[in-house]
């Protein structure tokens, strides 16, 4: 009877019988990208750009929106719960996509791409709580669940580890069947962000200035184009997280939803979810008036640049951030269509120009790369020429001080990357979270402990080896 | 007759020698008085002779002749006629009647009288009479009735037999169904309780359990839900097990179901046998762990062939409905909340005050979805039997119209029971039973919550007919209640979602008597579910704004088969020392697969799911498959000595395909003694003791209900992910492996004791049980930094102990009888041992207004009940901003006056979010107790019982919107009176939203949502009258009302609630579609 009771799981892909096959790896590749998307689809802007004095969380304002920090805000938890769960996943094709019979070169790109995500997650991780948990198996019992935290630099080093692995097996470009995979240039360019993030601006410009010395990327002529769904994995998209909407499967974003105006007659949905985010009035009101600003931020509708949107208005609990627009998100199913840019070359380009400052005062290359950015930023009627209006709105810079150049950096980093989730990151490894946040008086009081996260209280009560943040109860 | 008789007489007269031979043999002597001397002596000497010899030989010398017809002998003087004697033995062959009474002298009616081996037979009027044709001298009559002792008298010289039936006092010799196997009640060894068939159906119920309510002492029933159609919870001595299988299992005529019990049509039941210990239940072994219920359907009875007729109508009203805010009351204070709210910054969201001033009652959205509801039930069934085959047919539907509009559920019913003797060794038979059901309404719960939040300014419908939308009001005027919430009028008319449910039962079995006593049995069923869910929402609706109306539908079929194969040996021997063995072999298999479809963007609402096509969006089609097997050996043996002593020993050996090979197959043991101290010779003379009997048991049982290949990896697709336009499959690892996986354990010890006095009149049962079970499987939460949020595992022990009492008397004078029945049941329920981890939460309730602890209300934790309600304890309001300011909540900085203090359990003067938190109540009953009492009255009947649940907590997740702040939605009337100044109010929040909060709040479980669930009901209260009707056997009409008085102090609709089905978090009331009132009027004929 032993035969009788062996019983078999038809409809179970199972350890067993997976990773045999070429589309076994490229399938769990794929998996790593499909759990990548939920921390991307909200917590990256709520971290980034919400917990600080650039942006609010509309009428539901609360938590890390005011300056709350508490330990069982579930918020945390999820965040720690996606990237490890990333982890996993890559940690999996890792150690079983080499055993796979299959094409060499296209085995070694799945790797690759394994290395790349894992480095992303990871350092998600730290920079938001710090040294945690360096895990490099894939979990198939419980000995990684208990094992506590690494430090910084572990993490660190786990990062450039992965990411040197893989920036040159990485190909440059992709035909347009993989567009979304990293690149040679995106694993730089994290590099690069990565560098910056703990202070190393050595580095960071090496790193930048292969990514701009390789001319694969550049910036994208009109910045209309930049943020338009129908031209999404453009030149100076350089890593993003891909959302497709209008499918069966729910492979959609909910990022135009979140930003969209809180006019009635745009997005009442939100005015029940209380979901929306929208730009606090000050950091508004601190823009000079130019096209970028007008274009990205708009506080009253009609507006020029979205003549389908018919309602007329102010934007509701402050200007809206126009970057995630998807026309077609309120009348199609599976979501909205915008992707979630990690990383574009205009980062790339103020983080180069952030080293190079630092390290050999403010050059001309230094101030070619923050004025390439301020050029397309005033060229609102496209035609690539600095009209005299244009320069008035917003003029080239010159002729600062090494430290005035590093302020206008932060500035335009600001006024260019707001709402991509960067906000908080520059403000910590600038030394200013604490102080801008607190001068904002938008929040309560901050202090240094709130520079790392919690670790979340139901991980330190279901593994007591994680030791807490100083300044947090647990 | 063809006895042989050994006689020495000398000289006696011949009357001796008539008397002698009667004495010694079966037979009867007659002749006419008169006709001969009896006094004339005679002589035999006979020594194993047949009767001719003897008679002959006495008659040898005298003018006396003689004939035997059958066992009677005519004897007179030669060459007479005896006309008169042959005349009455000639007119008793036709006709014999007679009156049945009970003790008291009051005709019975329904009692059956059968001539034994026959197919002759009638059954008593309503003045108690019968009457049967073609009887001989030596037929034996049967007089039976359910409750009475049966009586068989030879009908010999009698024309006219009346007979006075004795209450079968509790059943003394009443055999019943224990698994693989009978036995007389009075051997039992273990807990087990019977319901039989008047219990259950006197007062006509929808379904078996809700007939069982109250009916068992250790086995509590509650009603989760009101909706028509809804299944009863059934928890035999307690929860056992965490999070799977709590459910006891079901056996109908042998065979152990798979896919639901509900469908059985009450009206079928015999009788219902409750295995409670596992002495009793070990037999089961892997299935056992939550109690046995056995259910044993009714047969055909031999005599004439019975016709019933059973019809009933009813009504249905809610119990209980909440007092909430009229449309004015509402407009006010939700323009005192947007005038407070950011200083008055979004007030042109509220009603302008000229129009407040204009408003009145508005809608009252309950009266607008509550009505009421209406029930029938027609059962008719045909059975009968002879000597050879005895069948029974009925077909039952029912129609329920629920106290929520547009609730449905119909069923149908449709059995055979069917048994033949082929000869005396061998014997057959089948029995089907099919059902449908069909139910709609069934996302009703959303429209019992909407009826309770809705806006009362908001009318049902437009003035041109079409529903009104809040949607609509805020985006035409800017006025806003809770937009996304359908109006659930509307919700409960359009919103299409059905399902059908067909089921087809079928048991072949065929039994053999190998030798005297050695019996051999084998079965083979088959149980067959086809489940189809169906959902509709039309594309007007608010959430369909970018789907254009979804469908979907789902079918699901499961075939289940069972072989069984035993052996039975009965015994006795020296008439002391009697044996039941049973050995079997058995073997199940279950497959189950699943079909689902779905799709939006619907053009026309008109063919809904029926036509999937005309979506212009195909959701992702998808098929799953599942199955397991199982093989068991199994054995019993029962001993007793002389009835006094009683010996149970049972053993199964299960294997199953659900574990991994390592703890593929268990064991499970159980035994069992009893001594019925009444037996003994020092009590034996004792009048007034009938039975006083000792239990005690002890045995293992084990659950299996586990979730299907836990010992793989498994790598599931997950969403997909698109590189640039093309989309790529995605798969990741699906769940964690726990290599060590086996099932969960429970030993059970049992202590009882069995008392009856006074003919059994009076008669109690009492037990004391502990049951520890152990192994329990769990999807512990596991650090989530390896990838993982759960993994099941065996993590630890709880154990259930308790006292259950039962009491029953009868009383009867003259037309008078009265029986009275109770039972109370204590069970305490603790969580022992937790691994790794010293407690866990509950699962997420799924209630918006829950955001702590992953949005579970409840927690396992060591020590403590399983599911006790978790959360903060609420000391009242801050009242002054120096108060705040000053206590433990300061630093919290969404907080303030009028809003909520939470109490800093731990005592470091910081109220901390996720410290600070503790039990706050318990979802368990103290006790719970049921009273019945029936009174006979000549034609009349008038039954109640009175059904109690005391002690137990209920968390009222309605109250959390209901009392908090009027922006969107609508709250009780009491909470007008909330907080709006020092000392005002120090229960209801400020109707306000203090800065820094989010939407929805409090969003916790705390104790001022915790009510005491305590409740005594009238649960059911019948008077019936049996019109005495010649032509019919039975007429009887009744009146039957159920829940029709409810006493308690919970402010909900009904204290009867579950919204959830997980053990883990019971006692929540969230939106629940609630249990009715309900009353009756019916009639049963018998043909």
């Amino acid at each position: 009877c032993e035969g009788f009771l062996e019983v078999d799981p038809k409809n179970k892909i199972s350890s067993e019988n997976f990773f045999q096959t070429e589309a076994d790896a490229e399938a769990c590749i794929s998996g790593i990208y499909s759990v990548l998307r939920g921390h991307y689809n909200f917590n990256v802007f709520y971290f980034g750009d919400i917990s600080t004095e650039i942006a609010n969380n509309g009428e539901t304002q609360a938590n890390l929106d005011n300056g709350v920090y508490t330990s069982a805000d579930e918020r945390f938890r999820s965040f720690w719960a996606q990237m490890y769960r990333v982890i996993n996943y890559a940690n999996g094709a890792i150690k079983n996509v080499p055993s796979i019979n299959m094409d060499s070169d296209l085995k070694e790109r799945y790797i690759a791409e394994a290395h790349f995500l894992r480095a992303l997650a990871y350092f998600e991780l730290v920079r938001a709580f710090g040294g945690v948990p360096k895990i490099i198996e894939p979990t198939i019992d419980e000995s990684n669940n208990l094992l506590p935290r690494s430090t910084t630099e572990e993490i660190y080093t786990l990062i450039f580890e992965d990411l040197k692995y893989c920036e040159d097996i990485l190909p440059t470009t992709y035909s347009s069947s993989d567009k979304g995979r990293p690149t040679s240039g995106a694993a730089k360019a994290l590099m690069a962000k990565a560098y910056l993030q703990k202070g190393d601006f050595e580095n960071t410009r090496l790193k930048t200035l292969e990514v701009i010395g390789s001319g694969t990327y550049k910036l994208c002529d009109y910045l209309g184009d930049v943020f338009n769904v129908e031209k999404e994995n453009g030149i100076e998209h350089i890593f993003s997280i891909q959302f497709l909407g209008g499918t069966n499967e729910s492979m959609g974003s909910s990022i135009s939803n979140s930003f969209a105006s809180r006019n009635v007659e745009i997005n009442p949905n939100n005015i029940a979810s209380g979901a929306a985010v929208a730009t606090e009035d000050a950091f508004y009101n601190s823009i000079p008036d130019h096209f970028r600003k007008r274009l990205t931020i708009v506080s009253e509708f009609p507006s020029l640049y979205y003549p389908e949107i018919t309602a007329v208005g102010v934007a509701g609990a402050g200007p809206c951030c126009m970057k995630y627009w998807d026309p077609l998100y309120r009348t199609r199913t599976g979501g909205d269509d915008a992707n979630w840019m990690v990383i574009r070359y205009a980062d790339v380009l103020l983080m180069y120009a952030e080293a190079e400052n630092e390290i050999n005062g403010p050059t001309v290359s230094a101030y070619e790369a923050i004025n390439e950015i301020r050029k397309r930023a005033r060229d609102e009627n496209q035609n690539n020429i600095d009209d005299p209006e244009e320069i008035a709105e917003l003029p080239d810079l010159s002729g600062l001080s090494k430290d005035e150049f590093r302020r206008a950096v932060w500035n335009e980093r600001d006024m260019e990357l707001c709402f991509e989730g960067h906000h908080r990151w520059d403000l910590i490894r600038t030394g200013r979270f604490v102080e801008v946040l607190n001068a904002s008086g938008i929040a309560s009081q901050v202090s240094e402990t709130n520079i790392l996260f919690p670790i979340p209280h139901l991980e330190i009560l279901a593994n007591p080896n994680l030791e807490q943040n100083p300044g947090y109860s647990d | 007759q063809s006895a042989r008789l050994t006689f020495n007489l000398k000289n006696v007269k011949l009357s001796e020698v008539f008397d002698q031979i009667e004495k010694n043999s079966e037979f009867r002597f007659f002749y006419d008085s008169g006709d001969f001397d009896l006094t004339q002596n005679v002589t035999i000497s006979a020594d194993d002779s047949k009767i001719e010899e003897i008679l002959n030989g006495v008659f040898k010398n005298l003018d006396i002749s003689y004939e035997i017809f059958d066992r009677y002998i005519i004897v007179k003087t030669k060459g007479r006629e005896s006309s008169f004697v042959k005349n009455i033995l000639q007119q008793q062959q036709k006709t014999i009647s007679g009156k049945v009474t009970d003790s008291s002298g009051a005709p019975v009616p329904g009692v059956t009288v059968v001539v034994s081996g026959t197919s002759n037979g009638t059954v008593t009027g309503a003045d108690g009479e019968y009457s049967i044709m073609n009887i001989q001298p030596e037929d034996k009559l049967i007089f039976s009735f359910v409750g009475m002792k049966t009586q068989e008298i030879i009908v010999g010289t009698q024309s006219t037999i009346d007979i006075t039936m004795v209450v079968d006092a509790i059943g003394i010799e009443e055999v019943i169904a224990i698994g693989y196997g009978t036995m007389k009640k009075n051997d039992l060894t273990g807990s087990i309780s019977t319901v039989d068939e008047s219990k259950i159906t006197q007062r006509s119920v929808t379904t078996i359990g809700e007939g069982l309510q109250g009916q068992v002492a250790g086995v509590q029933i509650t009603q989760p839900n009101g909706h028509p159609g809804a299944s009863p919870v059934i928890r035999i001595r307690g929860v056992n097990s965490i999070q799977y299988g709590n459910d006891p299992l079901w056996v109908v005529d042998g065979f152990p179901l798979s896919s639901g019990w509900s469908y059985i049509n009450p009206n079928e039941i015999e009788t219902i046998t409750v295995l409670k210990d596992a002495s009793a239940t070990a037999i089961y072994g892997a299935n056992g762990a939550n109690g046995v219920i056995i259910v044993t359907t009714k047969k055909g009875k031999a005599g004439k062939t019975k016709i019933s007729f059973d019809t009933y109508c009813g009504v249905q009203n809610v119990t209980n409905m909440y007092d909430m805010m009229n449309a004015k009351e509402w407009a006010t204070a939700q323009r005192t909340f947007w005038e407070r709210f950011r200083n008055g910054a979004y007030l042109s969201r509220a009603f302008p005050q000229e129009e407040i001033d204009q408003m009145g009652e508005g809608t009252n959205w309950q009266e607008e979805i509550f009505r009421t509801g209406i029930i029938q039930n027609h059962n008719l069934s045909i059975s009968g039997a002879n000597e050879k085959t005895n069948f029974f047919v009925s077909g039952n539907f029912l129609n329920h119209e629920g106290i929520v509009i547009n609730s449905k559920f119909h069923k149908g019913n449709f059995s055979i029971n069917l048994e033949h003797k082929a000869n005396d060794k061998f014997s057959f038979g089948t029995s089907i039973k099919t059902a449908y059901e069909h139910k709609q309404g069934i996302s009703s719960l959303n429209v019992v919550y909407g009826a309770l939040i809705m806006a009362p300014t908001s009318p049902v419908k437009n003035e041109d007919g079409t529903y009104f939308s809040q949607n609509d009001q805020w985006i035409e005027r800017g006025i806003m209640a809770r937009i996304n919430r359908e109006n659930p009028v509307m919700m409960a008319y359009e919103q299409i979602g059905n399902s059908d449910n067909t089921h087809i039962f079928t048991n072949l079995f065929g039994s053999y008597q190998i030798t005297n006593g050695l019996t051999a049995k084998v079965s083979l069923g088959g149980d067959i579910n086809y489940y189809r869910v169906n959902h509709y929402t039309p594309s007007y609706f608010y959430s369909e704004s970018a789907s254009h109306g979804s469908a979907d539908a789902s079918a699901s079929q499961t075939f289940n088969w069972v072989n069984e194969n035993t052996l039975t040996y009965i015994k006795t021997f020296n008439d002391i020392h009697s044996l039941n063995i049973v050995g079997g072999i058995t073997a199940q298999q279950q497959k189950s697969e699943i079909l689902a479809a779905s799709a939006t963007d619907f053009y026309t609402d008109i063919t809904q799911y029926y036509d999937l096509s005309i979506g212009a969006e195909p959701g992702i089609p998808s098929t799953s498959y599942s199955e397991w097997t199982m093989v068991s050996l199994l054995g019993r043996v029962n001993y007793n000595y002389a009835d006094r002593y009683f010996v149970t020993a049972s053993a199964r050996y299960d294997g199953s395909s659900r574990f991994g090979s390592n703890n593929r197959f268990a064991f499970f043991p159980s035994g069992a003694l009893a001594w019925r101290v009444s037996q003994e010779d020092f009590l034996k003379d004792t009048d007034w003791l009938a039975n006083l009997k000792l239990r005690l048991s002890y045995g293992k049982t084990g659950n299996q209900a586990i979730p299907l290949y836990q010992n793989i990896l498994p790598y599931n697709k997950i969403t997909s992910y698109p590189f640039g336009s093309n989309i790529t499959t995605a798969v990741g690892p699906g769940s964690l492996v726990n290599p060590d996986l086996k099932w969960e354990a429970t030993d059970q010890y049992n202590a009882g004791i069995d008392l009856g006095i006074f003919n059994n009149k009076l008669s109690f049962t009492a037990d004391y049980y502990y049951k520890k079970t152990k192994d329990l499987l769990f999807n512990v939460s596991v650090p989530r930094q390896g990838g993982y949020s759960t993994v099941l595992k065996n993590i630890g022990s709880v154990e259930n102990k308790g006292f259950e009492f039962g009491v029953n008397a009868n009383l009867g004078k003259g037309d008078f009888s009265w029986n009275g029945s109770g039972n109370i049941s204590f069970n305490r329920n603790k969580v022992l041992e937790l691994a790794e981890s010293d407690r866990f939460f509950g699962p997420n309730i799924g209630w918006r207004y829950i955001s702590r602890n992953g949005g579970a209300a409840t927690i396992i934790m060591e020590g403590e009940p399983l599911g006790v309600f978790w959360g903060n304890i609420f000391d009242g309001l801050w009242q002054t901003e120096e108060e705040f300011q000053t206590g433990h909540m300061a630093t919290n900085t969404n907080v303030g006056p009028g809003f909520e203090n939470y109490r800093d359990i731990d005592g470091n003067g910081i109220f901390e979010e996720g410290v600070d938190e503790t039990i706050i109540g318990d979802p368990h009953p103290d006790f719970v107790f049921d009273v019945s009492n029936s009174f006979n009255y000549k034609h009349f009947d008038l039954s109640f019982n009175i059904y109690g649940v005391v002690g137990n907590d209920i968390f009222n997740a309605n109250l959390i919107e209901l009392t908090s702040q009027v922006n969107v939605d609508n709250a009780l009337k009491a909470y007008i009176n909330n907080w709006d100044g020092v000392g005002t109010s120090n229960k209801y929040f400020k109707n306000d939203r203090p800065t820094g909060r989010s939407g929805v709040f409090p969003n916790r479980a705390s104790t001022q949502y915790i009510e005491d669930g305590t409740f005594v009901r009238l649960q059911n209260l019948t008077f019936g009258y049996n019109v005495p009707v010649r032509v019919i056997q039975k007429l009887r009409v009744y009146v039957s009302a159920d829940n029709l008085v409810t006493l308690t102090k919970y402010s909900g609709f009904n204290p009867e609630v579950s919204s959830l089905t997980s053990d883990m978090a019971a006692g929540i009331d969230a939106g629940t579609y609630p249990v009715a009132k309900t009353v009756r009027l019916g009639v049963q004929i018998d043909l």
